[in-house]
C-alpha cells in the first residue's frame, strides 16, 4: 500500500517544483544579467561585444570612485564598530536592569529597522540642522550607527538569551573580577553574535543611498551615492562593474555574518 | 548517638543571624550554623526552600542583608566572589563553552598567574582526580552530563579552596551515575580533606554522603544533625516526612515511663520516645513510626498489637509496601521479599518494639 503511494505522491508534488523556480529567477535575473554586462567589451549594454575587465581597470583609474570607494569602507567599518559598542553595551544592561518601562524600551530600540528610511533621513536632516553640524563624514557616521545599532543589538540579544548566565558567576567564583570576568567569559561568549551583527551592518551601511543622500556634504560621496547620482548621465557599463562590485562585497558580509550565526547556533544546540 | 566525631573538629565556617530577602519574601530568616574543617555537611530541603540562595550568600554571588558569614575567624560577608577563598560547583555545571576542558580547569590558576608549567601538572592531577584524563582538548559541547559534571568538579578544587560548595551536583544525572557519583564525591572529599557544603533536595544523597545532614525549610534549619539522628530522632513531623517514609500517628500524651513517654493511640497504649518538646498529660501529640520497625501478623490476639485492615498492597522490588487502616489512620508497614500470605482486606495485627516510635513536634512548631 505504501510502496504504492509514494511514486504517486511524489509525481503530484513535482509541478510544485517550478515556483521556487521562477521565484528565483524573478529574483536573481536582473543582477545576473548586469553582473555579466559588466564584462562586456562593448559601450553599449544591448550587444555582446566580448569578454574583458576594461570596465573594471577604468573603475580602478577613476579618482571620485576610488575615493567614494575609501569613503564607504571607512563609513561602513567606523559605523559598525560605533554601534557594536552601543548595541552590546545595551543589550548587557537592559539584561540586567529591572526597569519599569523594559517592553518599551526593548521596542524602541528595534524601531530604525522600521521607519522607512526616507522618514530617518528627513528626520536626520533637520536634527542635525538644529544642532548646527557640518554635514560630511561626521553627519554620515552618525546616521549610519543610528541605523546599524539594532542589526547588532538583535543579534547580541539574541545570543544573550541562550547564553548560560552561570558561567559569568562561575568566573567570578573562581577569582575573576568583574573586569576579568567580562574579558574572559562574557565577551568571548557574545563575540560570534556581536561580529556577525558587525557584518550585517557593514552590508547595511555599505549599500545605503537613501538616508546618506540626505546628510551628507557637497563633497563627501559614498559609492551607493555615485551609482544614484551616475542616473542623471546614464547608466554605463562602468556602473555595471562598480554595481557588481558592491554586490560582491555585500553578499560576501551576509555570508560571513550567516556563517558565524550558524556555527553559533550549533554550538548553542550542543549545549542544550 | 555522639557527634564527638564532628565536635572535636576546628570549627572553620560560622554563619550568624543570616538575613536575605527578594522583595518582601524572607528568604534566607536569621539562620546560624557553623561547620568544622574536612566536614561534609549537606543541607537538605525541598526546592524554594532557600538553600541556594545559602549558598550564593556563602560564595559571595548574594548579598546578605544582616548576619555575618565568618571563615576561618574572617569576617567574609562584604568580600566580593572573587576574594574568597570558596568555590562552587554550580548546578547546571555551568562550564565556559568557549573553552577546551583544559582551559576551563586552568582558568582559576591562570587569573593567578601561576606558572605554565605548574598550572599543566596541576590540571591533569586535577583531571586524573576525577577521571577525566585524556580529555583535555575536547570542548564542554562534546561532553556528556556526566563528564561535564566531573569538568565543573575539577575546575572547582584546582585552587584548593578551604570550602567547596556544592549546589545539587547530581540533579541532572540518571539514577545509576548518580549513585554512582555520590559514592565518588565522598571519596574525593576524603582524599582532598575540603569541606564540602552539598546541597541536595534528594534525601538519599543526603543521608548516604554527609557527616551532618541539615534540614531546611522556608529559610531555616530544623534540625541539624548525623544521618542517623536525621532519620531516627526527627525533631519534626515534616522532617519524618522528607526523609524516608513515616507514618505519623495522632496520639494522646499520658505520661512518662522509663525514660521515654507514653501516649495513647485509639485503643492502645504505645511506649515511645520523648522528642524535643515537653508535654503535659492530656497533650494531643505526633508520634513517627517508621515503616520498616512494624511487623505484621495475622494473629496476635489480646496483645497490645494494633488492629486493622489491609488497604493497599505495593510492590516496589525488594520490599512490599502494606498500607493498613487502624481506626482512620493509614499505617504503611514494610515486609521485605514477595509475600503472598497477605491480601487486601485482612485483618492484621501491627507490632513495633517500645520506644521505636518517637514524638515530634508538628509542623505548626517549625515556623
Amino acid at each position: 500500500m505504501k510502496d504504492k503511494m509514494t511514486p504517486k505522491s511524489r509525481r503530484k508534488a513535482r509541478p510544485l517544483a517550478i515556483y521556487p523556480l521562477i521565484m528565483t529567477l524573478v529574483t536573481y535575473l536582473p543582477i545576473f544579467v548586469v553582473a555579466v554586462y559588466s564584462f562586456n567589451e562593448s559601450k553599449l549594454s544591448s550587444i555582446w561585444g566580448g569578454f574583458s575587465l576594461k570596465w573594471y581597470e577604468e573603475l580602478f583609474y577613476d579618482d571620485a570612485i576610488f575615493e567614494a570607494l575609501l569613503n564607504s569602507v571607512f563609513l561602513a567599518s567606523a559605523s559598525s564598530i560605533i554601534a557594536a559598542i552601543i548595541a552590546t553595551s545595551a543589550a548587557l544592561s537592559i539584561e540586567k536592569a529591572r526597569l519599569p518601562l523594559k517592553g518599551a524600551v526593548e521596542k524602541l530600540s528595534l524601531m530604525p529597522l522600521i521607519i522607512p528610511e526616507i522618514i530617518l533621513g528627513m528626520v536626520l536632516l533637520a536634527f542635525f540642522t538644529l544642532l548646527g553640524l557640518p554635514f560630511g563624514m561626521l553627519t554620515l557616521l552618525i546616521a549610519h550607527t543610528t541605523f546599524c545599532v539594532p542589526y547588532i543589538y538583535n543579534q547580541v540579544k539574541a545570543r544573550l538569551s541562550v547564553m548560560d548566565k552561570f558561567a559569568i558567576e562561575a568566573a567570578r567564583d573562581l577569582g575573576a573580577s568583574r573586569m576579568q570576568a567580562f574579558f574572559t567569559v562574557t565577551l568571548p561568549m557574545l563575540a560570534p553574535a556581536i561580529v556577525s551583527g558587525m557584518f550585517l551592518s557593514f552590508a547595511m551601511s555599505f549599500d545605503d543611498v537613501i538616508i546618506s543622500v540626505f546628510v551628507t556634504g557637497v563633497r563627501v560621496n559614498t559609492l551607493p551615492i555615485i551609482v544614484y547620482t551616475s542616473l542623471k548621465t546614464g547608466v554605463t557599463p562602468k556602473i555595471n562593474a562598480l554595481c557588481t562590485l558592491m554586490l560582491a562585497v555585500t553578499v560576501l558580509c551576509y555570508i560571513i555574518a550567516g556563517a558565524i550565526k550558524g556555527k553559533k547556533n550549533t554550538s548553542a544546540a550542543l549545549k542544550e | 548517638m555522639t557527634d564527638i566525631k564532628t565536635d572535636t573538629r576546628e570549627e572553620l565556617l560560622r554563619i550568624e543571624g543570616l538575613k536575605k530577602s527578594f522583595g518582601d519574601t524572607g528568604v534566607i530568616r536569621d539562620l546560624s550554623f557553623s561547620v568544622s574543617r574536612g566536614e561534609f555537611l549537606t543541607v537538605l530541603g525541598s526546592s524554594g526552600c532557600g538553600k541556594t540562595t545559602l549558598l550564593r550568600l556563602i560564595c559571595g554571588l548574594e548579598e546578605a542583608d544582616s548576619g555575618k558569614i565568618i571563615l576561618d575567624g574572617t569576617d567574609i560577608t562584604e568580600l566580593e566572589p572573587n576574594l574568597r577563598p570558596v568555590n562552587t560547583v554550580f548546578q547546571n555545571y555551568a562550564l565556559f563553552p568557549h573553552m577546551t576542558v583544559f582551559d576551563n580547569v586552568a582558568y582559576a590558576l591562570k587569573l593567578q598567574r601561576v606558572e605554565k608549567s605548574e598550572i599543566k601538572s596541576r590540571v591533569s592531577d586535577a583531571l586524573s582526580l576525577v577521571q577525566m584524563s585524556g580529555f583535555e582538548k575536547r570542548y564542554p559541547s562534546s561532553l556528556s552530563g556526566g563528564q561535564r559534571q566531573r569538568v565543573a568538579i575539577a575546575r572547582a578544587i584546582i585552587s584548593r579552596p578551604t570550602v567547596l560548595l556544592l549546589d545539587e551536583p547530581l540533579g541532572a544525572l540518571d539514577l545509576n551515575l548518580r549513585r554512582a557519583m555520590q559514592t565518588e564525591l565522598k571519596n574525593l572529599q576524603k582524599q582532598l580533606g575540603i569541606t564540602f557544603i552539598y546541597i541536595t533536595h534528594d534525601q538519599e544523597e543526603a543521608l548516604n554522603m554527609s557527616d551532618r545532614v541539615a534540614v531546611m525549610k522556608d529559610g531555616k534549619f530544623l534540625q541539624i544533625g548525623t544521618p542517623s539522628d536525621i532519620y531516627d530522632r526527627p525533631n519534626y513531623a515534616y522532617i519524618a516526612r522528607f526523609v524516608g517514609e513515616a507514618n505519623i500517628l495522632p496520639s494522646v500524651y499520658e505520661g512518662e515511663c522509663d525514660g521515654g513517654a507514653v501516649v495513647r493511640f485509639g485503643e492502645n497504649e504505645l511506649k515511645v520516645r520523648l522528642g524535643i518538646g515537653s508535654h503535659s498529660v492530656g497533650d494531643h501529640v505526633h508520634v513517627v513510626l517508621r515503616g520498616e520497625k512494624i511487623k505484621i501478623r495475622h494473629t496476635g490476639e489480646g496483645s497490645t498489637a494494633l488492629v486493622g485492615k489491609v488497604t493497599d498492597l505495593n510492590f516496589a522490588g525488594g520490599v512490599m509496601r502494606v498500607s493498613v487502616e487502624v481506626g482512620g489512620t493509614r499505617i504503611t508497614a514494610m515486609r521485605y521479599g514477595l509475600d503472598s500470605e497477605i491480601a487486601v482486606g485482612d485483618t492484621v495485627f501491627l507490632e513495633a518494639e517500645d520506644f521505636s516510635g518517637i514524638i515530634c513536634e508538628n509542623d505548626e512548631a517549625a515556623k
